[in-house]
């Protein structure tokens, strides 16, 4: 059982980390928008390092950088529990009742359509990687295996939230009263 | 028997998510999960093919991921959260308080105002109520407003910010529905000012007809002479006045996509709140996190409707709809369309706008495109327009009706523990009838949706 606290915790802290990195990328983002808007706006163009950054390139950064900064977030709102729920059927059922309820959610709902999407997403990530996919663009962005790599990460990260969650269910529902207490999930929050 | 559960799988499906939904499993997994289940169930009979699987991903990854439209979203949630964060609302709402100081229900016509104005610069409900809520309630309440009339004028005004553009819904709908954001965003103004309209007259006659519910404030609070007044004013409208030009804008005068615009407006509104000494590195890194946070929330929904929709339609879901339409002789274009919108306001008791806009719409906008209006609307290209707006304006109640009206949960996390919900829901309930009257008002004179993006030549 503490094993298992422990594998959830470390879950955790891992898509806590990621999440919180790609974060930054809303900041970013609204820096790249700005730069796009005034630089067509005044006809000119950036270049890095020998690469143009044009306004078709700057308008496919712009939607990998908003995918990636959801996409990384998805499992860790799981365990943040922000993911939109209607609980006014349950929201008010005793806590033993709603970790259970909680636990067979996870093996009814999540994890077969985890389990059934992630093949496919490994798919999609590992074609596009092998067949160097890029923009259908002429002057769009190489390297469509990031986002879609992103894609399929999301659902890992999601499969893993709710291994932990369903972990920590687990723990507080028969582990012994001192790691029950630890598992014990935080309060619900509000949605978003 | 087995023969009817297959031809009719699609509408068991979607009674099968109404059911589950009430477990209380996050939304986002229950949407997936049913379209999952209900792919393999449609397998085993015979009419659907485990291949079909093999598209989903592309679906999703082309309806969530490769889109730019859909960039707006998390900028206006990141507007949104920066812009609680000024201290921009609060110097507006005293303003508006003092303004209005001489007239009764004063302060609750400042709170449709605030809202309003909130409204043109950010898209999201959640940040909105929860403002309004925080800065407004305490102060309505001191100044001995029942409880009821300020509650809801506090929500009726903080969901304004789904209907008046930038409108994160708006940009959704324009996303699955392809019109443009730009030409959506136009539309939407006039029926989100007539339904600010309705609020601030019904505030009117009511604290006229019973002024012990929102007693005047006096005439000796605020600067007392004009030139002052006038300073008071000019000082608090610049900044908000200041993101929707940014904002709105920058769409309009043909700058910035409404994507864009959400990008630009975030800059403004970060300028806002560095002007107002509350930014630095760990409130950036704070409001990122909260932002992003609501984005995975909205985008997980995404996926599992677009899970849910394509074998929704894969199952034969949209001759179902229309089959059962007939049997109950609803086929000319009114009888859908009051069809859809009590279809609309039911759901919103027990589901969010996302939910809504990405069940309905998919099935619904082709069945209306088609169907016609004679005498009323003339340009069918006009239908989906038309549509969009009357939904969008609907889609206000369903923050609002109990018992699963998102505001309402909103507010409750943030009232006084000396406000019950009971209070809420009585609070909120003529206010909906109010709404109901807007959206009749827009539904009977279409020309308030038309005519703006008309002179805009956006029509054409």
């Amino acid at each position: 059982m503490k094993g298992l606290l422990r594998l959830s915790d470390a879950i955790d802290a891992v898509l806590g980390a990621i999440a919180r990195f790609f974060a930054w990328g809303l900041p970013i983002l609204v820096i790249v928008i700005v730069f796009d808007v005034i630089s067509r706006k005044f006809g000119f163009q950036l270049n890095i390092l020998g690469v143009d950054l044009g306004s078709t390139r700057l308008q496919e950064l712009e939607w990998h950088l908003h995918s990636i900064v959801y996409l990384t977030w998805i499992g860790f709102a799981y365990i943040r529990n922000t993911h939109v729920r209607i609980d006014v059927a349950t929201g008010h059922l005793p806590p033993r009742s709603q970790a259970k309820l909680e636990l067979l959610g996870c093996l009814i709902f999540a994890a077969p359509y985890i389990l059934t999407a992630l093949p496919y997403a490994h798919n999609f990530f590992v074609t596009a990687l092998l067949q160097n996919e890029g923009s259908a663009a002429p002057n769009g962005l190489p390297w469509r295996w990031v986002p879609k790599g992103f894609l399929y990460f999301s659902f890992v990260s999601a499969g893993l939230a709710v291994l932990s969650v369903a972990i920590r269910r687990i723990v507080f529902l028969f582990g012994p009263p001192d790691l029950a207490e630890e598992a014990m999930p935080t309060p619900a929050t509000m949605a978003h | 028997m087995i023969e009817w559960i297959g031809d009719h799988l699609a509408v068991i499906m979607f009674l099968v998510l109404t059911f589950i939904m009430f477990v209380g499993y996050p939304v986002a997994f229950v949407l997936g999960a049913v379209g999952i289940a209900f792919g393999y169930l449609g397998v085993v009979f015979g009419i659907f093919n485990v291949v079909q699987f093999s598209n989903l991903l592309p679906r999703v990854y082309g309806q969530g991921v490769e889109n730019a439209t859909l960039v707006a979203v998390p900028m206006f949630i990141f507007m949104g959260t920066v812009l609680e964060r000024s201290g921009v609302a609060e110097e507006l709402l005293k303003c508006l308080q003092i303004l209005f100081r001489r007239i009764p229900g004063g302060l609750a016509l400042a709170v449709v105002l605030l809202g309003t104005i909130m409204a043109a610069t950010t898209g999201i409900v959640g940040a909105s109520v929860v403002m309004l809520t925080l800065i407004a309630l305490p102060v309505m309440i001191e100044r001995g407003y029942s409880k009821e009339l300020s509650l809801g004028s506090i929500a009726a005004a903080g969901t304004l910010g789904i209907l008046i553009p930038p409108s994160i819904m708006l940009v959704i709908m324009g996303d699955l529905m392809q019109i443009s954001v730009g030409t959506l965003f136009a539309a939407a103004i006039i029926p989100g000012l007539i339904m600010s309209g309705v609020y601030v007259v019904y505030i009117i006659i009511l604290a006229f007809l019973k002024p012990g519910l929102a007693p005047p404030l006096g005439a000796h609070e605020g600067p007392q002479t004009s030139a002052e007044l006038w300073k008071m004013v000019v000082v608090t409208f610049a900044p908000p006045a200041f993101l929707i030009f940014l904002v709105l804008g920058s769409i309009f005068g043909g700058w910035a996509t409404p994507t864009e615009a959400g990008g630009v407006g975030c800059f403004g509104a970060l300028l806002l709140a560095w002007r107002a000494g509350k930014l630095s590195f760990a409130s950036i890194k704070e409001m990122s996190e909260n932002s992003a946070m609501t984005c995975g929330v909205v985008f997980f929904i995404l996926f599992g409707a677009t899970l849910f929709s394509y074998v929704f339609r894969a199952l034969g879901g949209d001759d179902v709809v229309i089959e059962i339409l007939k049997h109950f002789g609803i086929d000319s274009g009114w009888e859908v369309l009051i069809f859809v919108m009590a279809m609309a306001f039911v759901m919103g008791f027990f589901f969010d706008w996302l939910e809504i806009c990405l069940i309905l719409l998919p099935v619904f906008t082709p069945i209306l495109a088609k169907s016609a209006f004679p005498g009323y609307i003339e340009e069918a290209k006009l239908i989906p327009l038309y549509f969009a707006i009357l939904l969008a304006v609907n889609l206000q109640t369903a923050f609002l009706t109990p018992p699963f009206g998102f505001a309402l949960f909103y507010m409750k996390g943030v009232v006084p523990p000396s406000v019950t919900m009971m209070h809420i829901y009585r609070g909120i309930v003529p206010f909906i009838l109010l709404q109901l009257f807007a959206l009749a008002m827009v539904m009977i004179f279409p020309e308030t949706i038309f005519w703006l993006p008309r002179r805009w030549g956006m029509l054409d």
